[in-house]
């Protein structure tokens, strides 16, 4: 498969009553894990939608996997799998029963992977999905998804509603997903301490509009917070900030330029941040101020 | 790929299915055995009993037949896939539009020809019971019938994407059925009162209802099939083009 990206968006444009995805361009690059971050209602979903051709584009293009999302429609959705944070299988049906359903929708379907997938993450095959836990009910979804020989995964909130330690367990299997430099993922979060664990390069979404998009130790090395007193704030350049929580005993000032910042504000320290902050930091950019 | 979903949808259905056959079966089974009783059981000896049930041959025959619609009533797996995310995850993946609703209105001929089965099996059963020949009308009314039950099954189905919730659908279904009774019904009236007004005392009501709407209809059996065929076509092509229009929440 001869292509740099995974995924390609460029110029996408959906428009509802009351939101826009405006105008959004990212790519995913092969081999990689991306995270796909932003506050509820941000945009997200709406992309993958438009990515999985659920929703119909106003304009822009999508080229999955080196091919268009909706021209090659069925090439493309035969080597990717999207997982959502529902379970869209009846829950009166049981594993045995969907391994022999799966198997007519998936031409490359692996009865042995998704088996030998059941066992690792010791799901019942007899118990119906209406018994599962909601942990399980994720497992099953990523068993699933991972036994067709999907190259691109897509997760929209798959994590989110999850306990630490099957969140844990996924993310482990992502990695191994990824041992196969072909195969990438798209993960779409709000949980950042996931991403910061295993994303390789994060697209922050806001409002219908890409903020921040690029490889996830540039983004995070590049952002500082800088703790200061009132009056120190005051003598920081406004152009120099993304925005500034002020407390009662001083303020933290998110800058984006952290090794100029450093070298202008020479007498003031800037902490290390991680994606959470940065996220938080850049919602209330237009405020600038925030408490 | 067909196979699969279909099996899928029997999986979901299979319950509910068997239920309403076994019910179907077992209401047969006891008007036969009533038809049996009347012919050379304790019943026999009873002229009222037996002249009534002969006046009641047709609704016999026919009660059955009507409640095999009941395999209908819980066909709503249509509204299932949507509700539980199903039809968005087929959207999903290389699986075409076309494959999905043609399984759907597959899987109701499936359902409806199995359930077609039992139902001749006893209209047969008590044309013997009642000493008189399989007359080529007998097979003609079974036809009709299987053939009605295919157009409202692939009309339900086109319903079912429309709407997406069983219950407004079956709404729909039956006060279809109710407002047609409703037509028939006044129909009927106006009928009986014309014959009694010319004081018919040979008038014999389910002969009538015979004679006035069973083969009549059944004599279009032929435009019946093309009926369906026309239907089918129609539901699935409009079917397959609300389910390719409508964004998937």
């Amino acid at each position: 498969m001869d292509f740099q990206n995974a995924v390609e968006i460029k110029d996408l444009t959906k428009k509802y009553d009351g939101f826009t995805l405006d105008n959004i361009s990212f790519n995913v690059p092969k081999g990689s894990i991306m995270g796909f971050i932003g506050q509820n209602g941000a945009g997200k979903t709406t992309t993958i939608r438009l990515m999985l051709n659920l929703i119909k584009k106003d304009s822009g293009s999508i080229k999955m996997l080196g091919m268009d999302n909706i021209k090659n429609e069925k090439e493309v959705k035969s080597l990717i799998s999207a997982v959502f944070d529902e379970l869209p299988f009846h829950e009166v049906l049981n594993a045995d029963q969907l391994s022999v359903i799966m198997a007519g929708l998936f031409d490359q379907w692996d009865k042995n992977t998704y088996f030998n997938y059941l066992d690792r993450f010791s799901l019942p095959r007899k118990k119906q999905f209406g018994d599962f836990s909601k942990g399980m009910k994720m497992k099953l979804q990523i068993a699933a998804a991972l036994s067709h020989g999907a190259r691109l995964l897509i997760m929209d909130e798959a994590t989110t509603g999850l306990d630490p330690v099957v969140r844990n367990e996924i993310l482990d299997i992502f990695l191994e997903y990824l041992q196969d430099e072909n195969n990438s993922i798209l993960l779409s979060s709000h949980i950042t301490t996931d991403l910061e664990k295993i994303a390789d390069s994060v697209t922050f979404i806001d409002k219908g509009n890409i903020l921040l998009s690029g490889n996830k130790d540039e983004i995070v090395e590049s952002h500082g917070v800088i703790k200061c007193t009132n009056s120190q704030y005051k003598d920081i350049d406004p152009n120099d900030i993304i925005s500034a929580r002020l407390t009662d005993f001083g303020a933290e000032v998110m800058i984006n330029n952290r090794q100029k910042s450093g070298k202008k504000y020479s007498g003031l320290t800037i902490d290390n941040t991680t994606l959470e902050e940065i996220m938080l930091f850049y919602v209330r950019r237009k405020t600038k101020e925030w408490k | 790929m067909m196979k699969q979903l279909i099996y899928k949808d029997w999986l979901l259905s299979r319950k509910t299915t068997t239920i309403a056959m076994i019910y179907c079966t077992l209401v047969a089974v006891i008007f036969l055995l009533i038809r049996i009783s009347a012919n050379c059981g304790n019943l026999s000896s009873d002229p009222m009993f037996l002249a009534s049930l002969k006046r009641n041959m047709y609704m016999m025959r026919y009660v059955p037949c009507a409640l095999f619609f009941l395999v209908l009533v819980d066909n709503g797996s249509i509204s299932k896939d949507l509700n539980c995310g199903w039809t968005r995850m087929c959207r999903t993946t290389a699986v075409s539009t076309e494959t999905v609703v043609a399984s759907k209105l597959l899987y109701n001929v499936i359902v409806i020809t199995a359930a077609i089965v039992p139902v001749t099996i006893y209209t047969i059963a008590l044309s013997i019971a009642d000493g008189s020949s399989i007359t080529f009308n007998i097979i003609k009314n079974i036809a009709t019938t299987y053939f009605f039950s295919l157009i409202i099954s692939s009309v339900y189905t086109l319903f079912s994407f429309i709407l997406q919730k069983q219950y407004l659908v079956q709404l729909i279904i039956l006060t279809f059925i109710g407002i047609a009774g409703a037509v028939l019904t006044i129909h009927l009236f106006i009928k009986i009162d014309e014959l009694s007004a010319e004081a018919n005392p040979d008038f014999d009501l389910f002969d009538f209802l015979r004679t006035e709407y069973a083969e009549p209809l059944s004599n279009i059996f032929p435009i019946m099939i093309i009926v369906v065929l026309v239907t089918f076509a129609l539901c699935f092509f409009a079917s397959v083009k609300i389910l390719k229009r409508r964004e998937m929440p």
